[in-house]
């Protein structure tokens, strides 16, 4: 079990299958799903590496997310039935 | 700022440099952008999910109103298989399934990069989309390890951008500049206050968003309507827009003509607009 944050400073925590076999530092991608009592039950994760001299702008990540959920026409989280 | 990326479909085989998805706003901000004839050279960015649901009428596939053929797509590598002529990948955007990706390998040629990338890569894939018997996958030209993560935040961002101003190419010019990273808050507010007009471009709208002032609206419009083969003379607009003078009017045509929305015929007096399908 591990806590993340987003963004803006959200905290979130986070409940894995199997115990963490590495140290995790950074920024991480945690997939899951959200639990009634506001945790994520990960089913997978993965560390963006950061080796490469650009940090990852978390902040505007979270920006970004908000503009795709403003526009879910042009972003859509489903497959529609193709026409 | 983005290229528009105008391939030719032409072989599978790497060998393309990597352009960023070009999506055509700097031209779509004029206005006078000749529509359904340059689409199939573009590249747009997609997700996995308007991939998957993207109509398909012949050859042609379409997410919304956009057409697609080339397309981008940034996700996280699930799965890999090598065979002697391709490498198959499943990459993986969170907006659906992982979509099938593949890439042709030619052993003979030494400078196309035939190493697999290993599953839990960040990559951008360009290709083109295709449909096998209902099964959609793209058929990948570059597939590139993304060397900073932020792309995936840029991604984002240029699919919306890109489906928003290729939906609606009268509404959107501008908003493309505020997509900068200092303006966040900035670029929400934009995006609000527009994205009600695009959903039903109006004349007054028009006016204002598309990058031409009220003269050179009506100017245009009396061009755009005029059905003769010799097009409309300067001196009929000067007749039917009396508000304005001829001074007036000769700038707003030579500033049209000059951005390519209307064309002199038989002599420099007369002008036809480009745009003649509406």
């Amino acid at each position: 079990m591990f806590t993340v944050m987003d963004g803006e400073e959200n905290a979130a925590t986070v409940e894995l299958n199997e115990p963490l076999e590495e140290e995790l530092s950074g920024i991480v991608e945690v997939i899951g799903m959200v639990s009634n009592k506001g945790e994520i039950m990960a089913s997978t994760y993965n560390m963006l590496r950061e080796d490469k001299g650009v940090p990852f702008d978390l902040e505007l990540y979270n920006e970004a997310l908000k503009v795709i959920h403003d526009f879910p026409q042009h972003y859509p989280f489903q497959v529609a039935a193709s026409g | 700022m983005w290229n528009q990326g105008g391939y030719t479909e032409s072989g599978m085989v790497g060998g393309y440099t990597q352009s960023p998805g070009g999506f055509a706003s700097p031209a779509l901000s004029q206005g006078g952008e000749k529509k359904g004839r340059t689409r199939a050279t573009q590249i747009i960015p997609c997700t996995v999910s308007q991939l998957m649901s993207a109509s398909q009428a012949d050859e042609v596939f379409r997410v919304g109103d956009v057409e697609v053929t080339q397309v981008t797509i940034v996700g996280i590598i699930r799965s890999t298989d090598k065979s002697m002529t391709n490498i198959q990948y499943k990459v993986d955007d969170m907006t659906g399934a992982p979509m099938d990706v593949k890439q042709w390998v030619d052993t003979e040629d030494p400078s196309v990069d035939s190493t697999v990338l290993p599953p839990g890569t960040y990559v951008k894939v360009s290709g083109n989309l295709r449909s096998f018997q209902n099964h959609r996958s793209v058929v990948a030209f570059s597939v590139r390890p993304l060397a900073d993560m932020n792309e995936i935040t840029s991604h984002i961002l240029e699919v919306v951008q890109a489906h928003m101003a290729l939906s609606k190419p009268q509404t959107m010019p501008g908003i493309g500049g505020g997509m900068g990273a200092s303006s966040t808050s900035v670029v929400r507010q934009g995006l609000g206050i527009t994205g009600g007009s695009y959903a039903g471009a109006n004349e007054n709208q028009l006016m204002v968003i598309n990058g031409l002032s009220a003269n050179q609206n009506q100017v245009l419009s009396l061009i755009k309507g005029c059905p003769d083969q010799q097009g409309i003379s300067i001196q009929d607009l000067k007749q039917r827009l009396s508000g304005i003078s001829l001074a007036v009017i000769k700038q707003a045509v030579e500033f049209l003509s000059n951005e390519g929305h209307i064309f002199s015929t038989i002599d420099e007096d007369h002008y036809k607009s480009t745009d003649n399908d509406d």
